[in-house]
């Protein structure tokens, strides 16, 4: 063993493992009895924490291997425990309604396994092959998952859509890639951004590629103009993907996204501040207006993700240190409070004419459900960013990045985003404590979609009351 | 582009002769007319019935298979031209790399994929 | 002679032509076959440039985006199965069951 070898395997032994583990999910998918799959999912958490354990890196170390195509440093391990998050909630709150929709199979853990594992080499790219292999591994696992309740039209009507769209994305986002690749006469971030230091930036070629991949990126982050996919699939998935739909990919595509600009494009960053400003503006924008005007709170949270999405960007302008610590602990708080909150959806069950998931389905849960309504209290809450929980912490944390940059437009605008925010989140809870039950609702949480919701509720309240020592986390982790 | 002279001196001997020996075939043959002569041809048996009906979902599956199964050797190609270039190290990788498309085949097998019935 | 232009050229007619089908057609199985269109685009581009610039990443690169169209295709066609199954059409005008 070279200590080239040694590095290269250092690079991706996260990946490595992860990967076996995911083979042996589904050696145990095959074998385990029809009614017991759930197994499956409880395996692959323990296979997470297993990994996340053995991959917890030495602060400040990087191993770079394979000709600087992969690197495994704090960076990436954070991202990978966001997703380590994302999926272990999920998995928990998911038995009980994959149950009572007759789809509880292993596939679901397993695609959502090999998902994590594209998404960590997304972040942890540094080259665009293995970008592209990641973000490929991570949307076509995202597919099936999406069309996952096959006998359910809306199920494979969002399958369909989000396939279509995310091709169609990656088609423009691979254009522009070979424009860039043309230009710059590489793939590696590094020899790109020697490149560009070199004069490309100057050319047409680089340009055209550049706008093509960053379209592509957007539609990968359902940023808007090209969210028009995001409200339908969420919509229509089954709500325990979605919940994870609407974390994890968006999460790591923030991640890659972030790496990419902060290593690539270095040399243009100035060129891009403006532009994912802009993006960031138009984004949350548009997403908290339109959740104004929803009626079903599946579809008022998709648009809410869109929203989330666009201040998530606002930590990307501001390109500094804080701007992608701020990112990364607005994710990892997003995925508790989004997840709860989407376990908690999945659970109502609507036994009049109308949707489960149709605002009128919770009015006076509060009565009927007293512990429900509180979960789901504290989850919209900390999704429209109050005080002192949460989801305030993290919206915080974007603002002051934005606030060192000296970007104070971008900063105005996003606290009055979220002061937007607000109103539609209020009014789920003001349909359960403040309105008379009209329908005959079924909440019962079971055991685990209550784990979950409790965990996901600790969580929130935890980081919302104790901020430093998470903000400190992060800041440690990623130096 | 004198280079590419012979190949249209091809393509113009080859479609005139295809027009040529179609009108000869019009003027020479005799002209009958059947109603077997209109039928679709299938390889001179009766045709059975119509060729644009629905197939069954099964041919999907082992077409699935087949694609899948077929792309690896895309990868297989490069790694066999420069084996002598890697050596061990790539022998080892391509090996993972068969072992983890075996597990999929496994997963396929026991799912029932192979089954017709 | 061909230069690197003729086959820019080329590969942005075909990504223009899959991008249209993509837009325009409604049938899913078409649009589908429009994605793969530019995919293939992509491939001529990359094998254009990677001659162009005479280096090997941008054949490696064509590898990857073979082997992950295959596998889009796999799940692509699943999904359009059990689109059809549920609803007796593939025509994108009529999966609408989702309005704001």
């Amino acid at each position: 063993m070279t200590p080239q070898a040694i590095m290269n395997l250092l690079s991706i032994y996260p990946e490595v493992i992860m990967t076996m583990f995911g083979l042996i999910l589904v050696v145990l998918d095959v074998m385990t009895k029809n009614e017991k799959k759930s197994m499956v999912g409880y395996f692959g958490i323990a296979f997470l924490v297993i990994t996340v354990l053995i991959a917890w890196p030495p602060v400040g170390k990087k191993f770079l291997g394979f000709g600087n195509m992969v690197m495994w440093d704090s960076y990436s391990f954070v991202f990978f425990f966001i997703f380590a998050i994302a999926y272990s909630l999920t998995t928990l709150g998911s038995v009980s309604y994959l149950k009572e929709n007759g789809i509880l199979k292993g596939e679901f853990y397993t695609i959502m396994f090999f998902s994590v594992v594209g998404m960590m080499f997304m972040v942890s790219a540094y080259d665009l092959t293995v970008f592209y292999a990641g973000m490929e591994t991570m949307a076509i696992s995202m597919y099936i998952l999406a069309g996952f309740n096959k006998k359910c039209a809306r199920s494979s009507e969002a399958g369909i859509k989000y396939f279509i769209i995310g091709a169609f994305s990656s088609g423009i986002f691979l254009y522009g890639l070979t424009f860039v690749y043309g230009a710059t006469g590489s793939m590696n971030y590094l020899e790109i951004a020697a490149a560009l230091k070199g004069g490309a930036a100057s050319t047409t070629t680089f340009k055209f590629g550049l706008v093509l991949m960053l379209a592509g990126f957007a539609f990968k982050i359902s940023a808007v103009p090209f969210h028009m996919w995001a409200p339908d699939v969420y919509q229509g998935a089954p709500t325990p993907s979605a919940g994870f739909m609407t974390v994890a990919p968006k999460a790591a595509a923030m991640g890659a996204l972030i790496r990419f600009c902060w290593i690539a494009l270095e040399p243009v960053g100035n060129m891009l501040a403006l532009f994912f400003g802009i993006l960031a503006v138009i984004t949350m924008t548009y997403g908290n207006l339109v959740a104004l005007a929803q009626n079903n709170v599946k579809r008022m949270l998709a648009y809410s993700a869109i929203a989330h999405a666009g201040f998530m960007l606002m930590g990307l302008v501001s390109m500094n240190p804080e701007g992608y610590q701020s990112v990364a602990l607005y994710a990892i708080i997003y995925a508790f409070m989004n997840i709860g909150a989407f376990t908690l959806l999945g659970v109502v069950k609507n036994k009049g004419m109308i949707d489960d998931e149709r605002l009128e389905s919770f009015a006076g849960l509060s009565k009927t459900n007293p512990m429900y309504a509180l979960g789901m209290l504290i989850f919209m809450f900390s999704l429209a960013g109050i005080p002192p929980l949460a989801g305030f912490i993290g919206k915080f944390q974007v603002i002051m990045a934005t606030m060192k940059a000296e970007l104070y437009w971008l900063a105005i605008i996003g606290g009055l985003n979220s002061a937007l925010a607000c109103y539609y989140y209020m009014r789920v809870t003001i349909y359960m404590y403040f309105k008379e039950p009209e329908y005959e609702v079924d909440a019962t949480v079971s055991r685990s979609a209550f784990i979950t919701s409790f965990i996901g509720a600790v969580m929130v309240i935890l980081i919302g009351f104790f901020p430093t020592f998470f903000v400190n986390l992060v800041k440690t982790l990623l130096v | 582009m004198n280079g590419y002279l012979p190949i249209v001196m091809f393509l113009l001997v080859a479609g005139t002769l295809g027009i040529v020996v179609m009108f000869a075939g019009v003027i020479v043959r005799p002209k009958k007319y059947e109603k077997v002569k209109f039928s679709v041809y299938e390889c001179g048996m009766p045709p059975l019935d119509e060729n644009r009906k629905r197939l069954n979902v099964r041919f999907y599956i082992i077409a699935m298979l087949f694609v899948i199964f077929d792309v690896e050797t895309v990868f297989l190609f490069p790694w066999a031209v420069s084996f002598d270039m890697i050596g061990l190290f790539g022998l080892i990788e391509m090996i993972l790399f068969l072992v983890i498309l075996v597990f999929g085949y496994f997963y396929a097998w026991q799912k029932g994929a192979l089954e017709w019935d | 002679m061909l230069t690197l232009a003729h086959y820019l050229v080329l590969s942005c007619i075909i990504f223009a032509i899959g991008m249209a089908g993509v837009l325009v057609r409604r049938n899913l199985i078409v649009m589908f076959m429009s994605l793969e269109l530019m995919l293939n685009a992509v491939n001529i581009n990359l094998a254009a440039f990677s001659n162009y610039l005479q280096s090997m990443t941008g054949q490696i690169y064509i590898v990857f985006v073979m082997a992950v169209a295959a596998a889009e295709a796999a799940v692509g066609l699943a999904l359009i199965i059990t689109m059809f199954r549920n609803k007796q059409t593939i025509n994108a005008d009529e999966i609408n069951t989702m309005r704001g």
